[in-house]
C-alpha cells in the first residue's frame, strides 16, 4: 500500500564538510495529519478487499484486530507508524521553478540559478510527486 | 544510483553553502555562493512511503516450507519453469487506486485533483516474510524485509479472483 498523495516534505542537508560523507536525510514522514490518515485508510482498504469471500480459500484468516475493531484507531496508527518505509525514489531537493521565482533551485532549462555552467539533470528537479491517473 | 545522486547533491550543497570540497580545499574557494537565492535547495524532498500487508495463506505456506522452496528452485534450475518464473522483485499485475472519504480529509487534500488517488494498493503474490519463522513475526515485521518472491500459480489465481471481484 503506497500513499500516492501526501503533503510531507523532507530535507537533505550536510552532515560534515566532507563531500564523501553521507548527508543527513530526513523524509519527515507523517508530519502532516492527512498523510497518516491516508496510510491508515489505505491499510483498511487493503484488508477490506482481502475480506471478500473470493479470498476465503487462501486467506490467512480473520483480519487483524486493528482492522476489525474500528474503534481502535490507535492500534492502526501504531501499525502504520511502525511499518511504514521508504519507496526509494525521492525527488524534490533541487526544485525547478519559473525564471525569476523567489523559490527553487534550477530554472526551467535545468540551469542552476545564479550560477553559470551547471545544470542539474535528475529527478531532484521535480517539485512534487504526483499520482498519475 | 541513489547514492550517486545524493553524493552529487551533497557536492552541490557544499558548493552552494560556500563550503569547500576537500579536493579544492587548499587552492580554491567555492565557485559560487548562491544559498541566499536558492533557499529551497535540499528541501521539499518528496518520497512515497508504503506499507506491506499480507493476507494470503498460500504465499505464507510457501515462504515457510523449505520443501516447496527446494522443489521450486529445482524446477527453475532444470528447465526454468515453476513458481520462480513468476517474476521476481516486485512484479505487480493488479493495482487499485483509492481515495479517502471526504470526511477524513479535513479540508486538506494533498492529491492532484478529485479523480486522483490518495493511496495505491499494489497486489502481488509475494513473500516478504520469506525467512520468517512465525506468522506473528511475519505480520509485525514484514515491512522490514524487502525480499519479494512471486508464485506464478497463485499469481494467476489472484488475477482471476481480482477479475471476479471487480466484475461482481
Amino acid at each position: 500500500m503506497v500513499n500516492s498523495s501526501f503533503f510531507t516534505g523532507g530535507t537533505v542537508t550536510l552532515k560534515t564538510n566532507n563531500t564523501f560523507d553521507a548527508p543527513l536525510i530526513n523524509p519527515a514522514y507523517l508530519t502532516a495529519p492527512v498523510d497518516l490518515a491516508i496510510l491508515m485508510e489505505g491499510t483498511r482498504a487493503f484488508f477490506r478487499f482481502m475480506d471478500a469471500p473470493a479470498w476465503s480459500d487462501v486467506s490467512l484468516g480473520p483480519n487483524p484486530g486493528f482492522i476489525t475493531n474500528a474503534s481502535d484507531s490507535i492500534a492502526l496508527e501504531n501499525f502504520a507508524r511502525n511499518t511504514v518505509i521508504a519507496n526509494l525514489h525521492p525527488v524534490g531537493t533541487a526544485s525547478m521553478s519559473p525564471v525569476g521565482a523567489s523559490w527553487g533551485v534550477v530554472n526551467p532549462d535545468l540551469r542552476l540559478k545564479q550560477a553559470s555552467g551547471l545544470r542539474i539533470i535528475d529527478a531532484s528537479v521535480f517539485v512534487r510527486l504526483f499520482q498519475f491517473k | 544510483m541513489i547514492c550517486e545522486k545524493l553524493e552529487s547533491l551533497q557536492s552541490l550543497i557544499c558548493l552552494v553553502l560556500g563550503r569547500t570540497l576537500p579536493i579544492t580545499q587548499s587552492s580554491r574557494s567555492p565557485l559560487a555562493s548562491i544559498s541566499q537565492t536558492t533557499p529551497t535547495l535540499g528541501e521539499g524532498k518528496a518520497l512515497h512511503s508504503f506499507i506491506y500487508n499480507s493476507s494470503l495463506r498460500t504465499s505464507y505456506s510457501f515462504s515457510t516450507n523449505a520443501t516447496l522452496q527446494a522443489e521450486a528452485f529445482q524446477l527453475w534450475k532444470n528447465n526454468r519453469t515453476g513458481p520462480l518464473t513468476a517474476g521476481s522483485l516486485g512484479r505487480i499485475d493488479q493495482l487499485i487506486w483509492g481515495r479517502l472519504p471526504s470526511s477524513l480529509l479535513n479540508a486538506s487534500d494533498p492529491s492532484a485533483g478529485s479523480n486522483s488517488a490518495h493511496y495505491e494498493l499494489a497486489l502481488a503474490v509475494s513473500s516478504f516474510c520469506f525467512y520468517k519463522s512465525s506468522l506473528r513475526d511475519c505480520l509485525t515485521r514484514m515491512s522490514r524485509d524487502l525480499l519479494i518472491f512471486c508464485y506464478r500459480p497463485l499469481l494467476l489465481l489472484v488475477q482471476r479472483l481480482v477479475s471476479t471481484i471487480l466484475q461482481s
